[in-house]
């Protein structure tokens, strides 16, 4: 048995001075198989309930190790691809590899994943050290060294100490360690996550996907994780399929999908606060003019739709809000402060408009301000088809 | 005191109440300590018989060197434990299948177990007597087991449990590597356990107060408490003294068993009142 060096987590200190997760020195990390990982490939899966269809015609391969994240809003199939890797379904048609061997129609248990649920799964009537044991000793491995394994798992993720309690007895964070615990202990080719950060708080969750992040990064493990949060999605990928409708609409780098989405679709799912969609028509030749209340911006595009008619899509961050004079004006709806500044919702003609305003002393609704639409910073859509042009 | 206890009258008054309800309800139960206990042979105890000074054990003596009382309460226990027991196992294997498994006709097979429920337990005294009798069965403990080793309403109340639980924990089992027995038996079984705590309670509490069957299926062999205190009623008189000496012991397992699974008892007359 070899072990892998866990460069720890470092002390902190919460703002309360109590002290949060993982007050550990180096500790090592137990590897029972070796740490074999595996490349996930999908080929043409489809998967409906009845006669709904879940998923369509997925085709996509996750690599050896990758840190892969399939993000959607709420019922767009993410949480079926999981278990269709993971054995739990089965799909209606096509086939799931696994370093190239076929798996679709493999066991469960002979598909060495792990998976960490949203819930968090745990077997409420065993111990913590009982319930992170439990996969090895449905391996048949020795007590003794069940009882290593255990102790240096709970250890590296700061668990040491609840050992003998239930999981009831526990917070929430730490269940969600146990339930990791419990994943990682034996190694397996695949790790599944599903939404296993949307229980806790919104510090923890912070705290918790640095900590996934650092465990990737030691373990090396594929690891195919699904949550509809996009900013944990873009914060811990390698890679992101942006999913709706049972559809991959794109997959890519974080920053490829954030700075070139494909459609209005991933545009509108990716950022926070979400881009501003502002009906325009195109009235001359390669050029895009929107038009609202006799002011219009003018962006250059090589295609243009065969009704003219087109959607330009800008981020609110891209929308420069100024109290100077400016070729635009809006009377302010909404203010968020943020401390370094404040997302301001502005009403524009008809339209409303989100932007991003520096000034740290506070806008005041129905202030009218002025701001400029970057035209580099424009991306224009089919309005019939979502496609970006 | 707290807004939420209200006014010391009101609480009074609530007080007031619930002792009076506690002293209707375990007035029967002292009464027939007392009578049993007593030296005379009415059933109404006079003022001295409220004396401990005048108690007697002797009514209870008699139990067991006059009648085979002990043979009794062990009959009744045996049936008891046994039907419980197997109340468990098939239950939850039933419940299990209904709840989790896929198979073809569930729904029919479902709806024939909720059908049950629905006859009277009266019309199956003649055939129910005819079959065990045509078994070979009768005045035997077969009698007394194999026709309640299954209730429907416990595999109603395992199945609608167990749907109420999520599958998350059951999935990770599997994914952990357990075969389906051990999710069934190490996973499954005790996430049932408050169901099955409650199901347990029901049966032994109706299988040991069990009079109709038992008196219809059984002779000497393996006469069973509730039925031999019956015996105790004559043509002309009642051997109350006696009878309620064994009602009393007759009592103490159930009061054992209540005092045991307090919890599990309430948690089961509560249980679907509240979305938890």
């Amino acid at each position: 048995m070899t072990y892998l060096l866990h460069s720890v987590i470092p002390q902190r200190l919460c703002a309360t001075g109590t002290c949060l997760f993982f007050p550990y020195d180096p500790v090592l990390l137990p590897t029972i198989d070796g740490g074999k990982m595996a490349e996930v490939r999908f080929q043409q899966i489809s998967k409906s309930f009845g006669e709904v269809p879940v998923i369509d015609s997925l085709d996509l391969t996750i690599a050896d190790g990758e840190f892969f994240t399939f993000v959607g809003p709420s019922g767009c199939g993410k949480s079926t691809i999981l278990n269709l890797i993971a054995g739990l379904e089965l799909p209606s048609a096509g086939a799931i590899f696994f370093d190239g061997d076929e798996i679709t129609n493999v066991t469960v248990r002979k598909r060495d994943v792990a998976m960490v649920f949203q819930s968090y799964a745990l077997y409420p009537h065993l111990s913590v050290a009982d319930n992170i044991g439990f996969p090895l000793k449905m391996k048949k491995i020795p007590k003794d060294q069940i009882k290593t394994e255990v102790a240096k798992t709970a250890e590296s993720l700061g668990l040491g100490d609840y050992l003998q309690r239930r999981p009831r007895e526990l917070s929430g964070g730490q269940r969600q360690r146990v339930a990791l615990a419990r994943a990682i202990i034996r190694r397996p080719r695949v790790f599944l996550m599903d939404e296993p950060l949307s229980n806790l708080d919104a510090k923890l969750r912070i705290e918790m996907r640095a900590e996934l992040k650092r465990l990737h990064r030691q373990l090396k493990i594929t690891t195919i994780y699904v949550t509809h949060d996009q900013s944990e999605a873009m914060g811990l990928s390698e890679r992101i399929a942006v999913l709706h409708d049972g559809v991959v609409q794109q997959c890519g780098t974080p920053d490829e999908v954030y700075a070139r989405p494909k459609n209005r679709f991933v545009a509108g799912f990716l950022g926070s606060p979400p881009m501003n969609f502002l009906p325009g028509k195109i009235d001359r030749k390669n050029q895009a003019e929107v038009v609202v209340n006799d002011q219009s911006i003018t962006i250059p595009t090589n295609s243009q739709p065969a009704s003219g008619e087109v959607v330009l899509g800008i981020r609110p961050e891209d929308v420069v809000i100024s109290t100077a004079d400016g070729h635009l004006t809006g009377e302010v709806q909404t203010v968020e402060f943020v401390g370094s500044g404040s997302w301001v919702e502005l009403r524009w003609g008809e339209m409303g408009l989100k932007g991003f305003s520096a000034r740290l002393t506070p806008v005041q609704p129905g202030e009218r301000l002025s701001f400029t639409i970057p035209a580099e910073k424009c991306y224009l859509f089919n309005k019939t088809t979502g496609d970006r042009l | 005191m707290s807004e939420r206890e209200g006014s010391p009258v009101k609480t009074a008054l609530v007080w007031i109440g619930l002792a009076v309800v506690l002293l209707l309800m375990i007035l029967p139960f002292v009464w027939m300590f007392v009578v049993g206990l007593s030296p005379n042979s009415s059933w109404t105890p006079s003022l001295a018989d409220w004396s401990p000074a005048n108690w007697t054990l002797r009514n209870f003596a008699d139990l067991f060197s006059a009648l085979p009382f002990s043979a009794y309460f062990a009959n009744s226990m045996i049936a008891a434990v046994v039907v419980t027991i197997a109340n468990i196992v098939f239950c939850f294997l039933v419940g299990y299948a209904f709840a989790r498994r896929s198979f073809p006709f569930k729904k029919t097979t479902f709806f024939s177990v909720l059908a049950v429920l629905m006859v009277p337990p009266y019309v199956l005294i003649i055939p129910l007597f005819i079959l065990i009798n045509n078994l070979g069965w009768y005045d035997t403990y077969l009698a007394l087991i194999v026709p309640f080793a299954v209730n429907p309403l416990g595999i109603v109340l395992v199945r609608q449990y167990l749907r109420s639980l999520p599958r998350d924990v059951e999935q990770a089992a599997e994914i952990d590597g357990a075969g389906p027995l051990r999710i069934i038996f190490r996973i499954v079984m005790p996430l049932c356990r408050p169901a099955l705590a409650v199901l347990a309670i029901q049966i032994f509490w109706l299988n040991w107060n069990s009079f109709l069957f038992p008196f219809i299926l059984t002779d000497q062999n393996v006469r069973t408490l509730p039925v031999a205190l019956a015996m105790f009623r004559g043509y002309q008189a009642v051997d109350w003294p006696h009878l309620f000496a064994a009602a009393s012991l007759a009592t103490v397992p159930l009061v054992v068993l209540f005092l045991f699974f307090q919890k599990q008892i309430i948690s089961g007359l509560t249980a679907g009142a509240v979305k938890g």
